[in-house]
């Protein structure tokens, strides 16, 4: 995406927004509800045409007539809608003509057996949970077996163990089946277990973008540390000024550093005697994201 | 690709229970109207004929089919736009109230024809409603009051013999269904803009209210604006019932219809096809 650039009114949903995704990526887009995540999508879909700027796909410009990068592209789009009146089957055959290949049913059960709904094939979508439906939005959007797939919220109304379902299948279909995947998610844990490369974006902007190590690695984040006293623990490292230094429980500190001063602060409770048990990171995507938005 | 795109759009049509809604209306109406006439018939014949038989001989079956089918079209003819726009007007802005219309348009389909392809579909189901109207209206009518000539006051006294009567109301229900087009072109070009189904319905009708309201006045600026108004021409399968058939008459009405219909659909794709879809 070049430069692209989208008001509704006054309101700039994407502001000289640029980012590019390599093929067989898993690249989080990360925003809170508004920050135009969802436009941009849009916007790639061709849903809403750009102000300026443009969508280029393998090099090719995407546009509203071009049929053929289109159907390169698979996408579930914040809600997963259906046909409520007609059954999980009969939607994917109707989506499947849609994209101009032939109702298959072989292809429609295999489909729905990797989202394990195949045994609720015949039933109308109108008596589907929210998480059957979200998995069916993910079977609509890689049935006709694109090169990119674009989901856009696809945790929305899971469950714990819907989350990792869809977590697992995302996994499996970037490293089994080589797609490469747009993901855009308010839930800043799955973007950070999930993606390659991320871009945070904020009203419109994009406010980070890399690798998701990277970007967290440069981030000052906090380790727990689990030692022999963790009274000693406090003053030897308040004694050498370091004061983002707290007490968790009785036998954990947390202190906040840099990836590169974790072995420094260690290094000092060892010379002072204190013994070290364990060290858990706890840097996580949320204060980054907090730090940046 | 249009085809297949047409196909769809009937099977999503068929299979959704509020496309019978308008079909079982018209069963139902023509079974009143039917059941009402077959109890008290004579009454209306002596209603309709009290001022004709001071003048002619009336003789013969008078309350025939025929004659039936031409009073319920002529009761009917305003209600059944809303049977129509219930259905056409919730082709596009139906599958963008419940977001479908996301799940279509991120597939390799053609706006412009996504929207061809469900006029198409629109066609068929009212072509459908007004065959039915026809067929129902014309079976049952012939089946319970027998075949006749009738006579239409529609400018004079019009008296049609029987033999020429199905051609008459094959041409009159031809008409007709385009008129019936132009109603679902005009739901269309609201639907396209619009994000639910009741929206363009109440606005598709209250058009062709206020249309067919104005063009029934008889004074100056009203009887002026009569010829520029579709509704003045979409009822003018009347024209059919006249004893001579004045076909320039009739041409430039269904041309205007026509022409209506194309304006109507460009519009829709034009509006269409600029649309940012946020549902």
């Amino acid at each position: 995406m070049v430069e692209l650039s989208k008001s509704f009114g006054d309101i700039k949903a994407v502001d000289d927004l640029s980012f590019k995704v390599n093929r067989g990526n898993i690249y989080g887009l990360l925003g809170v509800n508004g920050s135009g995540k969802s436009s941009t999508i849009r916007l790639i879909l061709n849903l809403i045409s750009p102000d300026y700027g443009s969508i280029l796909i393998n090099g090719k410009k995407s546009s509203n007539g071009n049929l053929i990068l289109r159907k390169k592209i698979g996408a579930l789009i914040e809600r997963p809608d259906f046909y409520l009146y007609l059954s999980a089957n009969k939607n994917l055959q109707i989506l499947l003509k849609y994209s101009g290949l032939p109702p298959d049913k072989k292809k429609i059960q295999e489909t729905l057996e990797i989202v394990g709904l195949l045994k609720y094939q015949y039933k109308k979508i109108g008596i589907f949970s929210q998480g059957m439906k979200q998995r069916l939005g993910i079977a609509q959007a890689i049935i006709h077996d694109p090169d990119i797939i674009i989901l856009d919220e696809p945790f929305n109304g899971l469950d714990p163990q819907g989350i990792v379902d869809i977590r697992n299948l995302v996994g499996r279909l970037s490293q089994e089946f080589r797609k490469t995947i747009i993901l855009s998610s308010h839930m800043l844990k799955e973007i950070e277990l999930i993606s390659d490369r991320m871009l945070i974006m904020n009203e419109g902007r994009a406010v980070a973008e890399g690798k998701v190590e990277d970007l967290l690695g440069a981030y000052k984040a906090r380790i727990r540390i689990r030692v022999s006293s963790v009274s000693d623990a406090i003053n030897t490292l308040k004694k050498i000024n370091y004061n983002k230094v707290k007490i968790l429980n009785e036998r954990e500190i947390i202190c906040q550093v840099k990836e590169e001063e974790i072995p420094k602060v260690l290094r000092i409770l060892l010379e002072n005697r204190i013994s070290v048990f364990n060290v858990i990171p706890e840097r996580s995507l949320e204060d980054y994201f907090m730090s940046l938005v | 690709m249009i085809l297949t795109l047409v196909h769809i759009e009937l099977e999503k049509l068929f299979r959704s229970k509020r496309s019978y809604i308008g079909l079982l209306a018209i069963v139902l109406i023509i079974l009143v109207i039917e059941g009402g006439i077959m109890l008290q018939g004579e009454a209306l014949i002596d209603l309709i004929s009290e001022n004709l038989q001071d003048v002619f001989i009336l003789q013969g079956n008078l309350l025939n089919g025929y004659l039936i089918s031409f009073l319920s079209i002529n009761a009917l003819w305003l209600h059944v736009p809303i049977l129509v726009v219930i259905v056409t007007a919730d082709l596009i802005s139906g599958e963008a109230g419940s977001g479908t219309i996301r799940l279509i348009l991120s597939r390799p389909v053609s706006r412009s024809k996504l929207i061809l392809a469900k006029f198409i579909t629109a066609i068929i189901y009212t072509t459908l409603l007004v065959l039915l109207l026809a067929v129902l209206s014309l079976f049952l009518g012939i089946l319970f009051f027998g075949k006749g000539d009738i006579f239409v006051i529609y400018g004079s006294i019009n008296i049609l013999q029987e033999e020429i009567l199905p051609g008459r109301f094959i041409m009159a229900f031809s008409f007709g269904v385009l008129g019936m087009w132009l109603v679902a072109s005009l739901s269309f070009v609201f639907s396209a803009l619009a994000e639910n189904s009741l929206s363009p319905i109440l606005l598709t009708m209250s058009i062709i209210i206020l249309f067919t309201v104005v063009s029934s006045f008889e004074i100056g600026i009203f009887e002026d604006l009569k010829p520029y108004l579709f509704t003045t021409h979409m009822s003018n399968w009347r024209y059919f019932f006249s004893y001579k058939l004045e076909w320039a008459k009739i041409m430039q009405s269904g041309l205007i219809l026509v022409a209506h219909i194309v304006l109507f659909i460009s519009l829709t794709l034009f509006i269409f096809g600029k649309k940012d879809i946020t549902s």
